[in-house]
């Protein structure tokens, strides 16, 4: 880790001042994030690392400037005011997430499991007193993928590969990603063969729990009806707030009520 | 002076000038109708941008001719004798104007099919751009290298059209040929990789491999792989980049078209004799 980096379990996000002409390093997994107060403007310079489940983090409010690489991503936003305050905000995905599970699951009839999910986060950044606005960007760009009983109707999701683990001992927690705990009942008269589970996590708001790390909402889907494409109502509480947790960030979108969708499935047979 | 004032004043108050003035106001009526029509019309969401210019079209000829046959009529014209006119002339524009009322028609079918909308990438025999406007008459479109295109509704109806960005995601296929030394496998999976690793591509519908067959100078195969309609382009360029650069570094040979002769045995050299020096052309 880089002289300056705080320790792993550091909470990356909030508001912090970087003085004009001032370095700022935020180290968030695999993602290396310089930010630079400028006479007129704020500058980022992004650098991925290979590993994309690294588990680094870490701030650094005096570093160095960074030493500008080809493949480095770099963003200049204007800024017309001196005010040196910026603010970040993890978030979820901006669309839902598929997760695959990485071997296969079922959950028989009658019976409900509950699996711990991770998925891509976003940060939010806002620059000076009135928090406006610069960019909402992924912290690792998640791959595309689709979802629908065809490729002339579905929606565009992110894809996300997960152990779907059962327990927690042992997680694998990172700070670029959120975790979700998914109860899943199914109370159809056959097994649920469980190859992609569709996450609405633009409906989940985020939290930090008292182990340091980010969670999204409790979720809970109830499979009723049998058939490969099956659409789930989400009821009054398909999802809540979890227990001893600080909320970090709302929702992106509120949830309709009467909102379907494909939580399972299985994709062109 | 005053036998011309006292003139002015008998027509402008004779039934005559009383006529003329029901058939400006019955003009005017009909202009604020459209109008009043056009603005409401305009604030409506539910209808597409076609079929509301056609609506647009159709009421307002409709409110125009109401309001000059109503002029017509306070003018004293007798309207039987001009429908019948009117009749007959009709019969003489139609003879001429086949192809337009055609167009028309045929305009207002592609209208309610609606195969494409403005905005879109259609290809039409030859021709590929994008739809500017689908009018009465004729469709037009952009083509990529900045022309314009005006195609005739007929033209478009009779046609094969092909809209390139009617779904929401396509697939782009990419044709590879290897050298027949390579192993197809690790040729597949290399390809997968490359895949796998471009966040574009969609992890679903999985990419597709088809071996296509043993060419005369390579084996034949290829890859396709599914992306949002907006990155196809993108996609499809960085695949074929990314691809020659993984066969570089893994040594796989793309090869180009070549002929090998064999002189009547697959192992003996062939033989090569000379007759003559060579002769020195330098000098």
């Amino acid at each position: 880790m880089e002289s300056g980096l705080q320790p792993a379990s550091v909470k990356w996000w909030g508001a912090f001042d970087i003085p004009m002409g001032q370095v700022a390093l935020w180290r968030i997994g695999p993602l290396n994030l310089w930010v630079q107060r400028l006479p007129g403007e704020w500058r980022f310079t992004q650098r991925l690392e290979e590993d994309g489940f690294d588990a680094s983090v870490g701030i650094d409010l005096t570093a160095a400037q960074p030493d500008e690489r080809e493949t480095d991503a770099v963003h200049r936003f204007g800024f017309s005011t001196d005010d040196t305050r910026l603010v970040l905000t993890p978030l979820c995905a901006d669309r839902h997430v598929i997760s695959r599970p990485e071997k296969p699951f079922t959950i028989p009839p009658g019976e409900e499991s509950v699996l711990y999910v991770g998925t891509p986060l976003w940060i939010r950044i806002e620059a000076g007193n009135r928090k406006t606005f610069l960019t909402d960007m992924p912290i690792v760009q998640p791959s595309d993928t689709w979802v629908g009983e065809s490729t002339r109707e579905g929606d565009l999701c992110y894809a996300s590969r997960t152990r779907c683990r059962l327990h927690l001992e042992g997680f694998p927690f990172h700070p670029h990603r959120g975790t979700t705990a998914v109860t899943l009942q199914n109370h159809a008269d056959s097994p649920l063969a469980l190859e992609r589970l569709n996450l609405p996590v633009v409906h989940l708001a985020l939290h930090r729990k008292e182990d340091g790390n980010l969670w999204t909402d409790d979720v809970r889907f109830e499979r009723t009806g049998a058939g490969d494409m099956v659409e789930l109502k989400l009821g009054d509480n398909w999802k809540q707030t979890p227990k001893n947790a600080e909320l970090v960030a709302a929702p992106r979108e509120p949830v309709n009520r009467n909102l379907m969708f494909r939580a399972f499935s299985s994709l062109f047979n | 002076m005053g036998e011309l004032l006292d003139r002015v004043v008998a027509f402008g108050t004779g039934d005559a000038a009383r006529a003329g003035a029901r058939a400006l106001v019955a003009l005017l009526i009909g202009v604020l109708v459209v109008s009043l029509l056009r603005r409401s019309l305009n604030k409506t969401q539910r209808l597409r941008p076609q079929h509301l210019f056609l609506l647009r079209r159709g009421l307002s000829y409709l409110v125009i001719i109401v309001a000059m046959a109503w002029a017509l009529r306070e003018l004293g014209f007798e309207l039987g004798a001009l429908l019948g006119a009117a009749g007959v002339l009709t019969v003489a524009l139609g003879f001429a104007a086949q192809t337009s009322v055609s167009n028309i028609i045929s305009g207002l079918f592609l209208i309610g099919e609606h195969p494409f909308a403005v905005g879109d990438i259609i290809q039409v025999a030859e021709t590929t751009g994008e739809v500017l406007s689908v009018d009465l008459l004729s469709v037009k479109l952009r083509t990529f290298d900045n022309l314009l295109v005006r195609i005739p509704n007929e033209t478009m109806l009779k046609s094969n059209v092909t809209n390139m960005t009617h779904f929401p995601i396509r697939r782009a296929d990419l044709k590879i040929s290897v050298a027949y030394k390579e192993d197809i496998a690790r040729v597949r999976e290399i390809m997968m990789s490359i895949a796998d690793k471009n966040p574009l591509c969609l992890q679903e519908p999985r990419p597709l491999f088809v071996f296509l067959g043993y060419g005369s100078s390579a084996l034949e195969m290829q890859f396709s792989v599914w992306v949002k309609k907006d990155a196809w382009l993108d996609v499809r360029n960085a695949m074929y980049e990314e691809i020659k650069k993984a066969f570089d570094e893994n040594g796989i040979e793309i090869p180009f078209p070549h002929v090998s002769l064999y002189a009547g045995s697959a192992t003996a050299p062939f033989p090569v004799s000379l007759v003559s020096p060579p002769v020195d052309r330098t000098q």
